[in-house]
C-alpha cells in the first residue's frame, strides 16, 4: 500500500517535470517555424513591396547602423 | 461530442455560481474602477494627447491580474475541497480532466466578460482621435490570453490547498515571478551578473515579454503557443495534483 502510494507520487511528479520539459522544448522549436500577422492599419511591423524591391536590387553587403539610448534602459529585442 | 457536452455543462454551472453570488458583480466593478481610474488618473490618458490606449491602458493589464485574476481562480479546487463537494463531483458521470477544462472555461469567459465590459475606453478612444483599432484588438487578444495564464496557475495553487487564502497568496507570488522576469530593472541585474543568454533565457518566461508582442500589434505565432502552453501545463499539473488526493 505505502510502496504503491509512492509510486503513483513518483510517476505524478515526474509527469510533471517531463511534460514541462516537452513544453519548453516545444516552444524552443517552433519559435523557429514562427508566423506573424502584423494587425496594425498602416502594416508598420511588415516591409512593403517597395522597400522589398530595393532591398533585391542590392548586389552588396550593406552595413546598417542602429542608435539607442542608454538611458532609456529598454531592453532590445531581437525583433525581425 | 459527448466529453464537450460534459465541459459545456461544468462551464455553464460554475459561469451560473459565479453571478449567483456577490464574486461577479464585485469583481466586475472593481477591475472597471480600477481601469479607469489608472488610465485616466494615473496615465494621464487625457493629457498625454496620443489616441492609442496601449500605454496608458494595457501597460497596467499584467499588474491588476497579479491580484484579480488568483481572487477569481483560487475558490474554484478549494472550495470544493473544503466543502467536501469535490467527491461528489468526481464520482459524476464526468472524468477529472472534463470537470477541470469545464471549471477553468467558465472562469475564462468570465474574465472575457469583465474585459468586454471595459469597451467604453475604446469608444472614448476612437471618438477623441483615431486610433489603431488593429493594434487594441490584438491588445485584448492578449490580455485575454494572459488572463487565461495566470487564471491556469490559480488553478493549480486551488487544488494544492484547501484554504483560498493559501491558494490566492501562492497564485499572486508564481504570477509575480512570471511578471519580474521580463522586467527590466530585473534582467538588468541578470545581464550584469550572469551574462545575456541568461537573461535571454529568464525573459523567455515571462508574460510581459509576450504581452509586448500584442501590445504592438503584432500576432506572433510564438506569443500564442507561449500562453497556450502555460494554460496547457497548469491544466495539466492540476490533474495531477486532483488524481494525487483521489489515488489511496
Amino acid at each position: 500500500m505505502q510502496k504503491k502510494s509512492l509510486e503513483t507520487i513518483l510517476y505524478s511528479t515526474l509527469g510533471v517535470v517531463v511534460m514541462l520539459a516537452v513544453l519548453i522544448l516545444v516552444n524552443f522549436i517552433l519559435g523557429f517555424a514562427r508566423t506573424r500577422k502584423d494587425m496594425t492599419q498602416e502594416q508598420a511591423y511588415t516591409l512593403s513591396a517597395g522597400t522589398k524591391a530595393i532591398l533585391k536590387k542590392l548586389d552588396t553587403p550593406s552595413p546598417s547602423g542602429f542608435t539607442a539610448r542608454k538611458a532609456s534602459r529598454r531592453r532590445l529585442r531581437p525583433y525581425s | 461530442m459527448n466529453a464537450w457536452r460534459n465541459i459545456w455543462t461544468i462551464t455553464k454551472r460554475e459561469l451560473g455560481a459565479y453571478f449567483t453570488s456577490p464574486i461577479a458583480y464585485v469583481f466586475i466593478v472593481i477591475f472597471l474602477l480600477l481601469c479607469g481610474f489608472f488610465t485616466f488618473f494615473v496615465a494621464r490618458f487625457l493629457d498625454a494627447g496620443e489616441a492609442s490606449l496601449v500605454r496608458p491602458f494595457f501597460d497596467w493589464h499584467p499588474w491588476f491580474y497579479l491580484f484579480l485574476v488568483p481572487a477569481v481562480g483560487m475558490r474554484l479546487w478549494a472550495e470544493e475541497r473544503r466543502v467536501g463537494t469535490i467527491e461528489l463531483l468526481l464520482t459524476m458521470p464526468i472524468t477529472a480532466w472534463q470537470a477541470i477544462v469545464g471549471k477553468f472555461l467558465a472562469s475564462w469567459l468570465f474574465l472575457a466578460l469583465a474585459l468586454v465590459l471595459t469597451f467604453p475606453m475604446v469608444i472614448t478612444v476612437n471618438y477623441l482621435g483615431h486610433p489603431d483599432n488593429g493594434v487594441i484588438m490584438t491588445a485584448y487578444i492578449g490580455s485575454w490570453l494572459m488572463a487565461g495564464a495566470y487564471l491556469a496557475i490559480s488553478c493549480v495553487t486551488s487544488a494544492l490547498t484547501r484554504s483560498q487564502v493559501v491558494s490566492f497568496i501562492i497564485a499572486v507570488m508564481v504570477c509575480l515571478f512570471f511578471i519580474l522576469a521580463g522586467y527590466p530593472p530585473v534582467i538588468n541585474v541578470l545581464e550584469q551578473f550572469g551574462s545575456a543568454r541568461l537573461a535571454d533565457f529568464v525573459t523567455a518566461f515571462s508574460v510581459m515579454t509576450h504581452f509586448e508582442g500584442f501590445q504592438r500589434g503584432v500576432l506572433d505565432s510564438r506569443d500564442v503557443l507561449f500562453f497556450l502552453s502555460v494554460i496547457g501545463f497548469s491544466l495539466f499539473t492540476t490533474s495531477v495534483i486532483l488524481r494525487t488526493h483521489r489515488a489511496g
